[in-house]
């Protein structure tokens, strides 16, 4: 595939529904054989529960400078299940968000990560962000 | 590149220095630090230098953050980890006078801790331009 915003995302920031450096980002390890990138794809709930093997706390340090959104390094704590081969972004609780039905996905990344596929073993599993941040618009 | 291999070990080293004299500039800083870090961690490594300011000792002053990150190299081991300690604070006292601070931390982050528990594993993201 690719790594991408999804095309509702950007449709909802420019409807100004998000705002990244304050609402609560979050990170989902999935599992490639059960969920498909779908361009239609709004919502957290458009990846089966039993796809996410692994989903962060509300990533810290977020900052949005020129354009490009950061975030410090995070971990997915004691993870077990399927191998995993895609990571996505959301939002928790972006635009009153309370199901997820209405966290709306931001960010699909399945391409050129360092130590993905990835098999969890029940340790944590450390993920470093990008010098240059999750993604540059 | 596979840092969730068996029997590889990656570690992030991060050292902050707060020079007591600034007598070097920025760019001999890089490259200085750069030579001693090959030696130290050899050649599976990669470093980042950013350049901070902070308000301790009653002045503004400046503070180096070197972040190293290495394979090989036991960082759940905190007497390897003090011996390195002390050869960065060896090191950047030569080059910045007495009273030079430096403070390292090492944090495993994929690898046996041999502590009984899972091994950690790492995952590193590239940037989208989108």
């Amino acid at each position: 595939m690719a790594n991408l915003l999804y095309p509702k995302f950007k449709q909802a920031l420019l409807n100004k529904t998000h705002d990244l450096d304050t609402d609560d980002i979050r990170a989902v390890l999935v599992d490639a054989a059960d969920y498909t990138y779908g361009a239609a794809h709004d919502f957290l709930d458009d990846i089966a529960a039993g796809g996410r093997v692994a989903v962060s706390t509300a990533l810290t340090s977020p900052t949005i400078v020129d354009g490009v959104f950061d975030t410090a390094d995070f971990s997915w704590a004691t993870v077990t299940g399927d191998q995993s081969e895609i990571i996505a972004l959301y939002n928790h609780n972006g635009n009153g968000a309370a199901a997820d039905a209405a966290r709306q996905l931001v960010l699909f990344m399945d391409t050129g990560i360092t130590g993905m596929p990835i098999t969890p073993n029940g340790g944590n599993i450390n993920v470093t962000v990008h010098a240059s941040g999750w993604f540059a618009l | 590149m596979n840092p969730n291999s068996q029997n590889q070990r990656w570690s992030l080293w991060t050292i902050r220095v707060t020079p007591a004299h600034s007598i070097r500039s920025d760019e001999e800083f890089a490259a200085n630090t750069a030579r001693f870090m090959r030696k130290a961690f050899g050649s599976t490594t990669e470093m980042r230098v950013e350049k901070n300011f902070s308000g301790s000792r009653g002045r503004i002053t400046e503070v180096f953050i070197i972040q190293v990150r290495t394979e090989g190299h036991p960082a759940h081991d905190p007497a390897y980890v003090s011996v390195f300690a002390k050869s960065f604070l060896n090191f950047f006292t030569v080059g910045f006078g007495v009273g030079t601070l430096v403070s390292t931390v090492a944090v495993l982050e994929a690898g046996s801790a041999q502590d009984g528990t899972p091994s950690a594993q790492l995952v590193m993201l590239p940037g989208v331009n989108i």
